[in-house]
């Protein structure tokens, strides 16, 4: 059974065609959830947001669109994430310094002493960084880095122009590059004074 | 200026998003400018990194709750929308819209048109006609007392009645008659009596002596002067 089918029988209200297309794209979307909110349950609350909002516009989605139906999910996603994001965010405290995050992290135990090496505390240092990206410059940054799409392909799940994309890529590049530099430096990972 | 423009370059350039010609360019910049030199080495190297540390392994989902939280939440809706079918929005709005009219217009009535007590007019009527009556009732009584201790057997036994006085008492009749009309009936039955009697006093002839007895016995078979002494208390 192709996908187009699958599509209209669940567009008919057929729930196994739905359970169908649910098991057909709900490892990628939550891959992309994950790599974004870093966080398991968050990523489960986007795919199933992602789902009943698919489920209540299944009947908009047009078979003989250019786009497939996996897109169309894909970008349903994107804009849960996105507004996942906007919500915890207004809830969650801001970190204002570097000491703010070092405390809240070792408040957390996430970085023990016992395991901390130095390849976790980077990597502990760029998920704060990443965090502190506004929802939507995180989007991007995780589409282009991790998800490895074009800047055309970002642009159109995103429903906005390439210059654009490419101006949120380069605020969130700069917005991780810039603090790194200094820890990068004293760290000694390898890099030159620059 | 053009180095702000020549590091937005660098990101998009080792992203492989530059054309050729940009890359070209680029890249013989960066050969002469030393601050734009730097940062193509320093963001390689913060890509790498990035590259580094991104292995973190995406962990399997709870495949079951996820897709039990949505079915709920689908058939929830579901039934949600049944419901709507047997009862839709705009029928509870009707509804409503309904219940808002009548109690406005309940309320606007009391408050701005408050009901009037539906009475029978001869109550104010009465209040100004009802002396008026009792008083034309006082002047038949001497009259119909006359003829209702009528006895055949005494002396005389004729009665001389003053005919312009029984004339006016029947004209004094009609009148209240009218004024009445539906308004009371039982005032209005005893005036159509009482002008049924004055008729008879009217016609008859002085010494007629079985009209007098035929008066009598009217007058006292309609309770007559009993009604009359009744409509005192009214």
């Amino acid at each position: 059974m192709n996908e187009r089918a699958v599509v209209q029988s669940a567009q008919q209200g057929n729930p196994e065609a739905f359970r169908m297309l649910f098991e057909q794209n709900r490892q990628r979307i939550f891959s992309l959830a994950f790599q974004y909110t870093k966080n398991a349950e968050d990523a489960e609350d986007i795919l199933q947001e992602t789902f009943i909002k698919t489920f209540n516009f299944l009947d908009k989605y047009q078979i003989e669109n250019d786009t497939s139906f996996s897109s169309w999910v894909y970008r349903i996603s994107i804009n849960c994430s996105i507004d996942y994001l906007r919500r915890k965010k207004n809830k969650k405290e801001d970190f204002s310094d570097w000491d703010t995050v070092e405390k809240t992290y070792s408040d957390d135990n996430r970085l023990s002493p016992e395991h901390s090496t130095r390849f976790e505390e980077l990597r502990e240092k760029i998920a704060v960084l990443v965090e502190k990206l506004s929802p939507r410059q995180r989007m991007v940054f995780i589409l282009k880095h991790y998800q490895q799409l074009s800047i055309k392909e970002i642009a159109e799940l995103l429903d906005c122009s390439e210059g654009s994309v490419k101006k949120q890529l380069f605020r969130a590049i700069s917005a991780i590059k810039n603090p790194l530099k200094k820890y990068l430096w004293e760290k000694d990972y390898g890099l030159q004074k620059i | 200026m053009a180095c702000k423009k020549f590091k937005e370059k660098i990101i998009l350039h080792l992203y492989g998003e530059l054309d050729q010609e940009d890359s070209e360019k680029l890249m013989r910049h960066v050969k002469e400018c030393v601050e734009c030199s730097e940062d193509l080495e320093y963001t390689k190297k913060v890509f790498h990194v990035l590259d580094e540390t991104k292995t973190e392994e995406v962990p399997e989902a709870n495949w079951e709750k996820c897709w039990g939280t949505i079915d709920e939440k689908i058939q929830r809706k579901e039934r949600k929308q049944k419901r709507y079918l047997l009862f839709p929005k705009w029928a509870y709005a009707s509804a409503a819209l309904i219940i808002v009219f009548v109690v406005g217009l309940i309320i606007g009535r009391l408050v701005f048109h408050p009901v009037q007590r539906i009475s029978i007019p001869i109550e104010g009527t009465q209040s100004a006609l009802y002396p008026s009556i009792q008083e034309h009732f006082e002047s038949l009584k001497p009259v119909l007392v006359e003829y209702a201790n009528y006895t055949a057997s005494a002396e005389d036994g004729s009665i001389t009645v003053d005919k312009d006085l029984i004339r006016n008492l029947i004209i004094q009749n009609i009148l209240f008659k009218r004024m009445i009309a539906e308004k009371n009936p039982s005032v209005k039955q005893l005036l159509e009596d009482v002008d049924l009697v004055l008729r008879e006093i009217a016609n008859h002839e002085e010494d007629d002596t079985d009209s007098i007895s035929m008066i009598k016995e009217l007058i006292q078979k309609r309770g007559i002067l009993f009604e009359l002494e009744v409509s005192k208390t009214i």
